[in-house]
């Protein structure tokens, strides 16, 4: 009994959480009509901070990896992710709550689907057990689609639900099929018993074809989660046809826990100890696995970026230059080392400040004037230069140039990849972020190189919370630029606590 | 039967599987499609639970099953939905987003 | 005795997915998926999962088929999206495809061969057990019923009438005009 209170325990934030998404769906009967939206967002907030408080408290006490309940896991790993999902979640119930694209109706489900999203992202980021990660690799998805489908009304809306629904199940029953090849193949479904039988007994009397096969399979549905090719046809709509604060959550904390698992995927089951050695077939295996992500993640930037410089209208843009910087991260991906790993981690933090950012003000823009376009905003810096500025600063780290922080997560993702090898691939990525350039100069040229008599629409003011919102997000995308110390410790500490 | 008779069924529905949400248009075919890729995965996971030894396999092909369940009936409320909006259930006609 | 069982079912589930791809009708489509699910089911028998095959024909014939066989009823038939040449070929690519992997990785996958494998128990009551107990399935047990929550809730939200037709985009606002206007001229 004291030990099943004592696993529990390593679990509160999980418990909050779900405790607060259930509570919150009764919440929306009991308050004034008309007061949902802020009512129930408030207490998604309180309970959001009350889990990142058991997240805290957690983080300075982890031992290197604590075993929950037989198929979780505890370590600084998980506890860095879990709170890059609470703060994203946060952003997203602030983004509902200054947004008035999401329907007067409906919000105390519009907060539990949310929250429980966030859950299922929790236990993506914990968890070695295959069927575990498939689950809430479902929890996420299912939340997704229903939220990319939320206004109801709007055909925009149903179109993406319906893409997002089609390509997510069919990914998700191939990486179901792949699970089911590893668990034959080593007569386990725990990561951490499938990756030593896999290097030690498989390679060795097999080959590596049954493995290929496996691996590729489970690759689809991660590379289907972070949007990677050849699985990102659905982004751009889906990106542009659900509602913006929705949006932000499927580019910031989706993909987020998609890296997370994958990580954790390729960290346990297909990276040898190189300390210990092993078999020949398994450690040119884990370089072949390598040099097919790298391969993916050319190609994904690749044509995230060529797609974007055509765009005209500004969510679709950005939902491509999504699909770019998931390229760029599986650059550190590919090098399957401690060190790619670890800029990994950073760039996803730095990706979270200026995405949350760009798309923030994608969506203020949208609330005020109803419009979407690029081009119609020009004159926007000299009508409302808070904003603009702010816009500025995310589109400089969306590039990554000095001084934000963009530019720092890209330099160590560069120098990995380089140090690994893949100096190919170096040069392809910096020819992509010369090409970006282009487009998101598009956006900054529009709002400030017009004159103010150009401008489309008059002075659209931004409500002071939502001016503070943005400011913190700039101001966390330039420090991380030039105060990168902590957060990179923050990051190798995480990820060399990594089995 | 052994354990490789399993395995070949199991890869022939896969493969219908994937044919079917690819080749066909509807939406409904797409949903099928997908119910026989997850079947495929539950026979594998059955068969080798069988020959493996243990329960692992069996409860992982329940809780597959279950998420089955949940997922189609997601799918199909959200297909309903873009029904009502667009009276089409082709994938490819909705496209109001298309360059 | 056995292996015409195999055969059997095996030829049911099989014959059932080519049906299922191939059919013109997608109502017919829909009954040889019950041919599959059932096969898939008498498999499991085989198998010796007992508890299994129940929970098959249950959920996937008695749940799943028939929320399909909804989805079918509420929306009109299309007969014209099939592409003979197109189903052919991808189903003919795909399953040579998976055959040969099937056979490369049955042939590498030796477990246990069938003479020495023990005789099939009753699976409920284990798995029962398996299901609640802390190092076991607990968490992921407790997880799915979110998992089924968020479903219901969501599904529930989506499918659910609208009160009134919200006007949201211009292109719904022009093609509920033309409804209307069709609408007066049949009432006229």
């Amino acid at each position: 009994m004291n030990l099943l209170r004592e696993e529990l325990s390593w679990i509160t934030p999980e418990l909050c959480l779900t405790l607060f998404a259930c509570v919150a769906l009764l919440v929306d009967l009991f308050v004034q009509k008309g007061r949902e939206s802020v009512m129930v967002g408030f207490f998604s907030l309180m309970g959001l901070l009350a889990t990142a408080f058991f997240l805290y408290r957690q983080y300075g006490v982890t031992p290197p990896a604590q075993p929950v309940f037989g198929c979780m896991v505890v370590d600084p790993f998980s506890t860095l992710f879990k709170l890059f999902a609470v703060g994203a979640l946060a952003f997203v119930v602030l983004f509902t709550m200054l947004s008035r694209q999401t329907r007067p109706d409906g919000y105390g489900e519009f907060y539990f689907i949310l929250l429980c999203a966030g859950l299922g992202a929790f236990f993506l980021a914990s968890t070695y057990n295959l069927l575990l990660m498939y689950l809430g690799l479902e929890l996420l998805s299912i939340a997704s689609y229903i939220l990319a489908g939320y206004a109801k009304g709007n055909r925009r809306s149903g179109e993406a639900a319906m893409k997002y629904v089609i390509f997510g199940a069919v990914a998700s029953g191939v990486m179901l099929y792949g699970f089911t090849l590893l668990y034959g193949m080593t007569g386990s479904i725990d990561l951490t018993v499938i990756g030593p039988k896999l290097r030690d007994q498989f390679a060795l009397d097999h080959g590596t074809i049954p493995i290929s096969v496996a691996t590729g399979l489970c690759l689809a549905g991660f590379a289907y989660k972070i949007s990677a090719a050849p699985f990102h046809f659905w982004t751009p709509d889906v990106y542009e046809g659900a509602p913006t604060p929705v949006t932000t959550f499927l580019a910031v904390a989706s993909k987020g826990a998609g890296f997370a698992a994958l990580l954790r995927f390729l960290q346990a089951g297909f990276i040898p100890d190189r300390t210990l050695g092993g078999p020949e077939a398994m450690m040119g295996y884990s370089d072949k696995l390598g040099t097919l992500v790298a391969v993916l993640a050319a190609l994904t930037m690749t044509l995230g970026n060529l797609a974007a410089l055509g765009q005209t209208n500004l969510k679709r843009m950005l939902a491509y230059s999504s699909i770019a910087h998931a390229g760029y991260v599986l650059m550190g991906v590919a090098t399957m080392n401690r060190e790619g790993f670890s800029s990994v981690l950073f760039y996803l933090v730095v990706y979270y400040f200026m995405n949350l950012g760009a798309f923030g003000v994608v969506m203020y823009y949208a609330n005020t004037t109803g419009d979407e376009q690029i081009d119609d905003l020009k004159g926007l810096g000299w009508r409302s230069p808070l904003v603009a500025i702010t816009m500025v600063a995310f589109l400089v780290a969306l590039v990554g140039l000095p001084p934000t922080a963009g530019f720092i997560g890209k330099w160590f993702l560069f120098t990995a990849a380089v140090k690994k090898g893949f100096l190919w691939l170096a040069v392809v990525a910096g020819i992509n972020s010369a090409i970006s350039l282009f487009y998101y100069f598009r956006v900054a040229r529009a709002m400030w190189l017009r004159p103010e008599e150009e401008a489309k629409y008059a002075t659209v003011h931004a409500s002071p919370a939502f001016a503070a919102l943005l400011l913190v997000l700039a101001v966390g995308t330039v420090w991380f630029g030039v105060g990168f110390d902590s957060l990179l410790r923050y990051c190798d500490y995480s990820q060399n606590l990594l089995r | 039967m052994g354990l490789a008779g399993y395995l070949i069924v199991a890869a022939i529905l896969f493969a219908l599987g994937i044919a079917c949400t690819v080749a066909r248009k509807n939406v409904i075919y797409v949903l099928m499609g997908i119910e026989l890729i997850l079947n495929a995965a539950n026979l594998n996971l059955v068969a080798f639970s069988r020959f493996v030894g243990g329960l692992d396999g069996q409860i992982f092909a329940i809780f597959s099953i279950i998420l089955a369940a949940a997922e189609a009936a997601v799918a199909l409320a959200i297909v309903l939905n873009v029904f009502g909006l667009f009276d089409s259930i082709r994938p490819d006609d909705p496209d109001l987003m298309k360059e | 005795m056995e292996l015409l069982f195999f055969l059997l079912f095996a030829g049911l589930a099989i014959a059932g997915a080519v049906a299922t791809v191939w059919m013109r009708y997608v109502v017919h489509s829909a009954f040889a998926l019950m041919g599959t699910f059932l096969g898939v089911a008498g498999l499991y028998v085989l198998l010796g999962a007992d508890f299994l095959a129940i929970t098959q024909i249950l959920i996937y014939v008695g749940g799943i088929l028939v929320l399909i066989l909804f989805g079918i009823m509420l929306t009109p038939p299309d007969r014209t999206e099939r592409n003979a040449k197109r189903v052919i070929g991808f189903s003919a690519s795909l399953v040579a495809i998976a055959l040969f992997l099937a056979v490369q990785i049955g042939s590498v996958v030796r477990w246990a061969e069938k003479s020495n494998l023990e005789a099939p128990k009753a699976t409920a009551a284990p798995i029962g057990r398996e299901l609640l107990r802390p190092d076991g399935y607990l968490i992921p047990f407790e997880l799915v019923s979110v998992v089924l929550l968020v479903a219901l809730i969501g599904s529930v939200f989506i499918a659910r009438r609208r009160k009134a037709v919200r006007v949201d985009d211009s292109s719904t606002a022009a093609i509920l005009a033309e409804r209307g206007t069709l609408q007066q001229k049949a009432g006229a």
